[in-house]
């Protein structure tokens, strides 16, 4: 029963690192050995895995240190993502030599997402409070019409916020015709663009994932205030607007040029 | 009879329209990322913030659904 418990409250720690050095094993190391580089480069390739030991730590529960499971979220999600950029924007050679071929690439891409997808299930249980046990009343048996409802919109949130990265990997790295768009517009200097261009489509997942789908399918603090529905939905018609301006300019510009 | 199909409507239209939109804004995240790698960047910010604005309604519409 005891070793039962502590194996419980060490999964979440063994899985967000399992994930995380898988991640690490195939967009740093394995390129780094096939290019071979110096004590130096190993130390900076070494850096990532420091902020995923720290975030893994963060979600044992009960927690080491109290207020370190706030730290859990923005370590795993942004700074261990983050931290993994450092070494392929420094050493130039990791992302210019050719170790995948496409079917690997989807591999690769496969790794992103499973650690997206295990560190958000992570964090939603280090959330969560232990619930007491509940026996379920006979009449209980029926499911309720709100749940099955509920149950199928967050279906579709969670297949949203996963499709969103795997968009973006795509469009970054294994579109057709992407070689022929980056070298035609950036010349000699395409293989920084493509670094430059693939850290940026996976920043902007890792943001629209922390600030739009998120909130909705995380359980609010008691103590946290909630916005009110309309002045959310001012928000939102405010921003929709603004997104019609946009299209406008946009429509504009490829009318005149 | 009428009354019931109206409810369900009203129930499924929201969650119906919030899929359309997010999914909607993949294609507009897609087509941001093909004009940073053309190097057309105003045209790649503007779709950004259109894709942000459709990704947050889409959202907002499905956040009702799991509300209640």
């Amino acid at each position: 029963m005891l070793r039962w418990r502590r194996l419980r409250r060490l999964l979440p720690v063994v899985l967000t690192g399992a994930l995380g050095v898988n991640l690490w094993v195939i967009l740093i190391c394995l390129p780094a050995v096939h290019v071979g580089i110096g004590t130096g480069g190993w130390i900076l390739c070494a850096l990532p895995l420091a902020v995923l030991v720290a975030g893994a730590a963060f979600t044992l529960r009960p927690p080491v240190v109290q207020s370190a499971r706030r730290l859990a979220p923005p370590s795993l999600l942004l700074g261990y993502p983050a931290g993994l950029l450092v070494p392929l924007t420094a050493l130039r050679d990791l992302t210019g030599v050719n170790v995948y071929g496409p079917g690997n690439l989807v591999v690769a891409a496969a790794a992103v997402l499973a650690y997206g997808a295990g560190a958000l299930f992570v964090i939603g249980r280090v959330g969560l409070e232990p619930t007491p046990h509940r026996s379920v009343p006979i009449q209980g048996w029926a499911i309720d019409a709100s749940a099955t409802r509920r149950k199928i919109a967050r279906g579709i949130v969670l297949t949203s916020a996963a499709l969103v990265p795997a968009t973006m990997i795509w469009a970054a790295y294994l579109r057709p015709g992407l070689a022929e768009d980056v070298s035609g517009a950036y010349g000699s200097s395409a293989q920084a663009a493509t670094v430059a261009i693939g850290a940026a489509a996976l920043a902007l997942p890792v943001g629209v994932l922390l600030v739009y789908f998120g909130p909705p399918l995380r359980r609010p603090a008691l103590e946290e205030p909630i916005a009110s529905p309309a002045r959310r939905l001012r928000g939102t018609v405010l921003l929709l607007a603004l997104a019609a301006l946009a299209s406008i300019a946009l429509v504009w510009m490829r009318a005149v040029s | 009879m009428i009354g019931y199909r109206l409810q369900t409507v009203r129930r499924v239209l929201p969650e119906a329209l919030g899929t359309v939109l997010v999914l909607g804004s993949l294609g507009l995240f897609y087509q941001c990322v093909v004009y940073l790698q053309r190097r057309d960047y105003v045209a790649a910010i503007l779709i950004m913030f259109v894709g942000f604005a459709v990704v947050r309604s889409g959202v907002e519409l499905l956040r009702s659904s799991l509300a209640e």
